[in-house]
């Protein structure tokens, strides 16, 4: 299942996967570029997960604060692309943070040269650089999301 | 004025630094003491009785502009109104001032070339600012190529579709090709990095023969046509380098090779250990079946970015050549007996000091 922050609220969009219910592990992904945040949205929902989708930073802390509203706790993973119009990926990872944990864990994607910066900058677990390919993509998702919850 | 009085001013004034000339309403000189005589080129008392020759005026500032004994020389005078033996005269002190005037003009020179770079070095730092940006953007529409092609890939594979072979195979070339566009954006990024000083090299321990090992295989893997021999050093060869910078030379010499090889043709990469540039250093060669025109200019040309050259090696070999660089070695074109292209990367394994 794939939702992603339409015009009037979220969207709920069918992958090409049945749902898998429950328990499925779920990412947030965090870019102001929609083509490339629908690819891996989709991507992700076919192998299972369910993925959700934030045009900047902004949008993406009102998702959470949704969710947490109605009880839900965050996301396995949350995909950040740093460079974002009305909030960027630095300044959501600090309002973030701000709030009561725990977080979820944040793999930031990001076409930066200086890419391994982020790590430290934003507390993530991993940085992959633009373009990636999809395969490396999923073994990092893989990777991060993992079996424990995120600190 | 009394008589002895008029001595001592006459030895004062015959004694001063600057010319010291005495006009009368006529305009003939009365009086010149040394100084003055110099600046004239004349012979002791030569000057009196003479015609002043400049325009003389009370209470005036002006620069003359003499020649002593071939030499050319900037003069300053000041002329105030005196007596002389009763009569009305002018009084025109003369001070050389032709060190003064090459000071200053050399100062503007200065000046002027030291604005000059200013406007070279902002007019170079604008263009590595929109050369950044530029490909910075690049890189969306090559990340949306990759992800579309390999999403449609995956999908039809999911989904048991039989996609003709050419069709998988142009879109992986068209997969491969976006791949090799962000590396040439990449380098233009670092290539104005390395222009404004900005960018750094990051060492670690790297075992070069893995390294080599790794760039090959996936360079294999992008081709059919061309075979990639490699050779590499029986004991393992570690040095202090920037993997991802070598990485990156690696990639682009052999890639350069696959472009412009004869197909059917090997392409002989060989790793090896050597003394060189004063210590031990690592050797990189890349020999290809490339055709080039054998002139040894063409060789340069390989190495410097030239739009009008058609070689189309440009900013690959550039790029390569300024990272080996940075490490301190060096890139070397030859054309070796039996044709085609030989590409030597030399670097040194123990940092220079």
């Amino acid at each position: 299942m794939v939702i992603s922050e339409g015009p009037t609220g979220p969207m709920i969009h069918p992958s090409t996967t049945p749902q898998t219910g429950l328990g499925a592990r779920r990412v947030l992904v965090v870019d102001d570029d929609p083509v490339i945040s629908t690819y891996i949205a989709e991507t992700l929902g076919d192998e299972g997960y369910e993925a959700s989708t934030a045009s900047n930073g902004a949008a993406a802390l009102r998702m959470l604060e949704q969710d947490r509203v109605s009880g839900r706790p965050d996301p396995d993973l949350i995909l950040l692309d740093m460079r974002m119009p009305v909030m960027d990926g630095w300044t959501f990872a600090r309002e973030y943070r701000k709030l009561p944990g725990p977080h979820a864990r944040i793999l930031v994607i990001t076409a930066a040269h200086d890419a391994l910066n982020r790590l430290q900058e934003v507390q993530a677990v991993e940085v992959l650089p633009k373009p990636f390919d999809l395969d490396e993509l999923l073994d990092a998702v893989d990777r991060c999301v993992g079996a424990e919850t995120a600190a | 004025m009394g008589g002895e009085g008029q001595g001592s001013i006459q030895t004062i004034l015959t004694a001063i630094v600057d010319g010291v000339v005495v006009v009368d309403r006529e305009g003939r000189i009365c009086f010149a003491n040394r100084a003055a005589e110099e600046m004239f080129g004349r012979a002791p008392d030569g000057l009196v009785g003479d015609d002043f020759g400049f325009p003389i005026v009370a209470g005036s500032t002006t620069e003359l502009d003499l020649v002593t004994r071939g030499e050319a020389r900037a003069v300053e005078m000041r002329v105030v109104e005196m007596t002389w033996d009763g009569e009305p005269a002018l009084l025109a002190s003369l001070r050389d001032i032709t060190l003064r005037r090459r000071a200053e003009a050399e100062r503007q020179e200065l000046f002027r070339a030291q604005t000059a770079r200013d406007e070279a070095e902002r007019a170079l730092r604008m263009r590595d600012r929109f050369l950044a940006a530029a490909a910075h953007e690049l890189k969306t529409p090559i990340t949306r190529l990759r992800l579309g092609i390999q999403r449609g890939l995956r999908r039809a594979r999911r989904e048991g579709l039989g996609l003709p072979e050419y069709v998988e195979e142009a879109l992986l070339m068209v997969d491969r090709e976006a791949d090799h566009m962000n590396r040439l954006v990449s380098q233009l990024l670092d290539m104005a990095r390395m222009d404004n000083g900005t960018f750094s090299l990051r060492r670690s321990d790297t075992d070069l023969c893995e390294l080599v090992q790794a760039a090959v295989a996936r360079a294999q893997g992008s081709t059919k046509l061309h075979k990639l021999e490699l050779t590499c050093p029986d004991e393992p060869l570690h040095a202090d380098v920037d993997a991802e910078v070598i990485e990156q030379v690696v990639s682009s010499l052999v890639t350069n090779a696959i472009r412009f090889s004869t197909p059917g043709k090997a392409i002989e990469i060989e790793l090896a250990k050597v003394d060189a540039l004063g210590g031990q250093a690592l050797r990189l060669a890349v020999r290809d079946q490339a055709q080039f025109a054998a002139e040894a200019r063409v060789v340069e040309q390989l190495l410097e970015p030239d739009p009008d050259n058609n070689s189309g090696m440009g900013l690959g070999l550039v790029a390569s050549r300024r990272m080996v660089e940075l490490h301190g070695g060096q890139v070397e074109v030859l054309l070796p007996e039996g044709g085609g292209t030989k590409v030597v990367v030399t670097i040194p394994l123990e940092q220079a000091a």
